[in-house]
């Protein structure tokens, strides 16, 4: 999928390639992804990783997702909205997806233990508001640096944080798989923001822990940044986790920025 | 799946626990006819082939324990998306419930009860089976108050899998060593830190780290040490506290170094000389091989009587004689000194005899003595029996000592407890009710359990072939299985008799086999035939060496000899003449006299003795005679006018055309 994002101007300001796979080894796809585009207005990209329940992971990430595109495409003040309302409006939305996925969970055992990460990024001319909740991860990327906006809330990454494991331990840990943090999980939520800012030469990636397990930063950099098309940059990051195991659904969104591979209008 | 048979033999009955990642219910067995807990995994194994078989492996390693504080696991099976385990079925409750209902336990029950613990620990270490995962929710609890630890290896094996978990599935980590937190290797001394939280609940009732998150609780077992119990509860003794202090050492190299050290441990921490016991500590020691636990030489008590002497009164004897060489210098207050404590230790003595003797003992040999000779033996050397735990022993016939633990010929402090195992004899086994179930198949199913001598006893009987129809012993009956000799009426089926040719029987001869054959001979039939005599069996139904059962029907068909030919008839029109007498003929209009005629027929069903026509005639008659003859035959007929023979012919079958 290939979506263009238009500034007031005319003019494109960044491209979206959205690739989600099921992996090697699932059954079954719980991941989730999506770019939203309001005319003259924001863009909104979401990629959701979905868990437990019986095929709660499937509904949690699409259901987070879908709300999260229904009511951005509903926003009638697009126009009029500063960075700090569509940051209101981004909590808001977090915390109604929260309820309503935490009261199907209660209310059906079939979706009992399910919820889901969520990272979604609103781009709002050259700035990012950067929503996240669990360890789905948000990276800029460009030529000199890779850098990852946001912090896993994972069980390794706070024993990492607190100085008790090693990089090494925290990767091959057992319990790396385990979040503190996610949607529709408990009764309420509380995500965390991050600001970002493009510039001509900044990538943008979303991504789930399928490609972040297994695919170490200096190669998604390598890839991201070298010469070629977006689109294919996008599946062959999906493709290296694949040979790497493809234990888990891998899902990316990529965004270039606006002065690489412009054609004119 | 309540009502559901699963692996074609355990009937679900009902739910009755249910975990992250599995559920268990009561089933029954109905095979052995048995109550089971069947845990069935909530887990997809699809495209998890090494899961599985990781899985499946530390469930099989598990049935290998034997313990009577492990829970049984009889069985580990899958059935179509099924994985299951069949355990022993406890009812009863888990710790956990047990200590949310009744905690803080007193003192001499949490120890009671982590004894058991540390002793299923000790021996499923002792088999090179980590646990991993030990909680009280993995600890049921019957009704008379003992534990049973289930759940070795499997909770973790599960939890390797690749799928993101959030908190609601996560499983507790108030159990889990600092080791495991920090994502290493579970070894046998991370089962020996979470011994030490369990006891440490047990005590207070309560988790000694606990937080909002699994990552806070994981953290401050990281970080902070095991807070103290008697804090809480200054009547926990010193020693009671220690066990918990070494057991949670975060460096698993100041714990204990086994379990079974633990354990050993566990037998004296109640004993009085232990409770002023300094508070453990990590050595401040850079030399980690020099490592020590600090626990006080006291002199023991010893214990002639059973019940326990909690005498506080008693100074330690030791501290007194250090005393008494540092202040030799003193002589004047020595003196009366001296003379108190010569009063109070030959007082003492008076009432601990061996107060000043020997402090540790050898624990004597007692396994074979009966059991009131090994108590008494183990006592008069000073030692408690502290528990007495009845259990199968093959070895030992019922009532004798089978083992002590610890064994015979270690040193031990006087006064520490031993516990003694006494055989209930060899293992036995209840036989269910077999009757009406396959031969084949349970004898099988015994020979798997050990029973060597098993007989059967053909009967014939209306049940299918196979079934058994009585056992001896009955139902009911607890027996050894190796030395059982298990007798089984089997039926047969329906007798069955090998079905004779009946070819040519005649009739009477029909009648014989039948008396003698008990078969039910039926003529159903009666048809001609060539080559079979009249009135002799032609066919039979079914044929001769049928296999039948006793009282079955035979059909036969009998022969009415061989098919005749058409029977012919020669019919000739004879005009049978009347002659009037020639004497007298002159008076014309007399009347005419009559004459007699007799016809005579000689053919298939008239002979020529007696005339088949007789009758007068005055004038001309005509006659039809008809002569019948079978094949072969020869025949004819005569015709008589008074005594005369008027006509006469005869006729040969052959001659028809």
């Amino acid at each position: 999928m290939e979506i263009g994002v238009f500034d007031k101007r005319g003019g494109r300001v960044l491209r979206f390639e959205v690739v989600t796979d099921i992996g090697k080894k699932r059954t079954v796809n719980e991941d989730s992804a999506a770019v939203f585009a309001i005319q003259d207005g924001p863009t909104l990209a979401v990629v959701a990783d979905g868990m437990g329940g019986h095929r709660g992971g499937d509904y949690a990430s699409s259901t987070a997702v879908r709300i999260l595109g229904e009511q951005f495409v509903k926003v009638d003040s697009a126009a009029t909205m500063d960075e700090e309302d569509w940051k209101e409006w981004l909590q808001e939305t977090v915390m109604h997806v929260n309820r309503t996925l935490y009261d199907v969970a209660e209310n059906d055992k079939e979706y009992k233990g399910m919820g889901t990460t969520l990272d979604a990024v609103l781009i709002h001319g050259d700035k990012g508001i950067v929503t996240h909740v669990g360890d789905s991860r948000v990276y800029t990327i460009n030529r000199n640096e890779i850098s990852q906006i946001t912090k896993d809330h994972s069980f390794v990454n706070i024993l990492l944080d607190s100085g008790e494991i090693t990089e090494e331990e925290a990767a091959k840990h057992p319990q790396r798989n385990w979040i503190m943090k996610a949607v529709g999980s408990e009764k309420t939520i509380m995500p965390d923001f991050y600001q970002i800012k493009f510039d001509g030469q900044t990538y943008l990636l979303i991504c789930t822990d399928g490609l972040s397990n297994k695919v170490d930063n200096a190669r998604i950099q390598k890839i991201v940044t070298a010469d070629g098309d977006l689109h294919d940059k996008a599946v062959k990051l999906v493709e290296l986790a694949n040979e790497l195991g493809g234990e888990d659904n891998i899902s990316v969104i990529l965004a270039s920025p606006s002065t690489s591979e412009v054609s004119p209008q | 799946m309540i009502g559901e048979r699963i692996g074609g033999r355990y009937e679900v009955l009902k739910g009755i626990g249910e975990g992250g990642m599995s559920k268990v219910y009561l089933a029954h067995d109905i095979i052995l006819d048995r109550d089971v807990a069947i845990k069935v995994l909530n887990y997809d194994f699809a495209n998890e082939q090494d899961l599985k078989k990781r899985f499946q492996r530390e469930a099989l390693s598990a049935t290998s324990l034997t313990h009577p504080h492990i829970v049984n696991i009889f069985d580990v099976g899958e059935d179509e998306e099924l994985h299951y385990l069949v355990m022993e079925y406890i009812e009863g409750q888990t710790l956990k419930k047990f200590i949310q209902m009744n905690g803080p336990l007193q003192v001499h029950q949490a120890v009671k009860i982590m004894r058991q613990l540390v002793s299923a620990i000790a021996n499923a270490h002792h088999n090179g089976i980590v646990h991993r995962d030990i909680k009280p929710q993995n600890i049921l609890m019957d009704a008379e108050g003992n534990v049973k630890i289930t759940d070795f290896g499997i909770a973790m094996a599960l939890s390797a899998t690749a799928h993101t978990k959030t908190n609601s599935v996560i499983g507790t980590v108030h159990y889990l060593s600092p080791e495991q937190a920090r994502g290493g290797m579970a070894t046998k001394k991370s089962d020996i830190y979470s011994l030490g939280i369990v006891f440490y609940e047990l005590l207070t009732g309560e988790l000694p780290f606990s937080a909002e998150t699994a990552v806070a609780i994981a953290l401050k077992h990281l970080q902070e040490e095991t807070p103290s119990v008697r804090l809480s509860f200054p009547g926990i003794p010193q020693s009671v506290e220690n066990v918990i202090l070494k057991a949670t050492a975060k460096d698993a190299t100041y714990r204990y170094q086994s379990a079974e050290e633990m354990y050993e441990d566990l037998l004296t921490v109640l004993s009085p000389e232990r409770q002023h016991e300094e508070k453990f500590t990590i050595p401040f020691d850079d030399d980690r091989t020099r490592v020590i636990p600090i626990i006080a030489d006291t002199s023991k008590a010893d214990h002639s009587e059973k019940t326990k002497i909690l005498n506080p009164v008693i100074p330690d004897p030791l501290p007194l004689q250090q005393k008494k060489k540092k202040k030799r210098k003193k002589w004047p207050i020595i003196v009366g000194l001296s003379a108190l404590l010569l009063a109070i230790a030959v007082l003492l003595f008076f009432y601990w005899p061996t107060l000043f003797g020997p402090k540790t003992a050898l624990i004597p040999e007692v396994v074979g003595l009966e059991e009131a000779e090994a108590i008494s033996l183990l006592e008069e050397n000073g030692f408690v029996v502290e528990d007495k735990i009845e259990d199968y022993s093959d070895e030992y016939p019922a009532g004798q000592v089978f083992r002590i633990d610890p064994e015979a010929n270690k040193k031990r402090e006087i006064g520490s407890a031993i516990i003694v195992y006494v055989s209930t004899g060899k293992e036995t086994t209840e036989l269910t009710n077999y009757v009406d179930r396959d031969y084949e198949e349970i004898v099988e199913f015994l020979q798997d359990r050990g029973f060597g001598k098993i007989r059967p006893e053909w009967v014939h009987n209306d049940a299918p072939k196979g079934q058994i129809l009585k056992q001896t012993p009955e139902a009911g009956e607890k027996v050894v299985p190796e030395e059982t000799e298990i007798v089984f009426t089997v039926s047969l089926g329906k007798e069955m008799k090998t079905l004779a040719d009946l070819t040519n029987y005649t009739e009477n001869e029909l009648k014989d086999y039948a008396d003698k054959s008990h078969f039910n001979i039926r003529i159903v039939n009666r048809i001609e035939s060539d080559s079979v005599k009249e009135g002799h069996v032609i066919s039979q139904k079914p044929s001769a060496n049928a296999e039948l059962e006793k009282g079955a029907t035979v059909d036969v068909v009998i022969s009415k000899g061989k098919e005749k030919p058409p029977v012919k008839y020669f019919v000739d029109t004879v005009t049978i003449q009347y002659e009037p007498s020639t004497v007298e003929d002159d008076e014309e209009d007399t009347d005419p006299e009559p004459q007699t005629i007799k016809i005579y027929i000689q053919d298939s069903k008239h002979s020529m003795t007696d005339p088949v026509a007789e009758f007068t005639i005055t004038e001309d008659v005509k006659r039809e005679i008809t002569v019948e003859l079978e094949e072969g035959q020869r025949g004819g007929y005569k015709i008589l006018r008074d005594s005369s023979i008027i006509a006469e012919k005869t006729f040969n079958y052959n001659d028809a055309e």
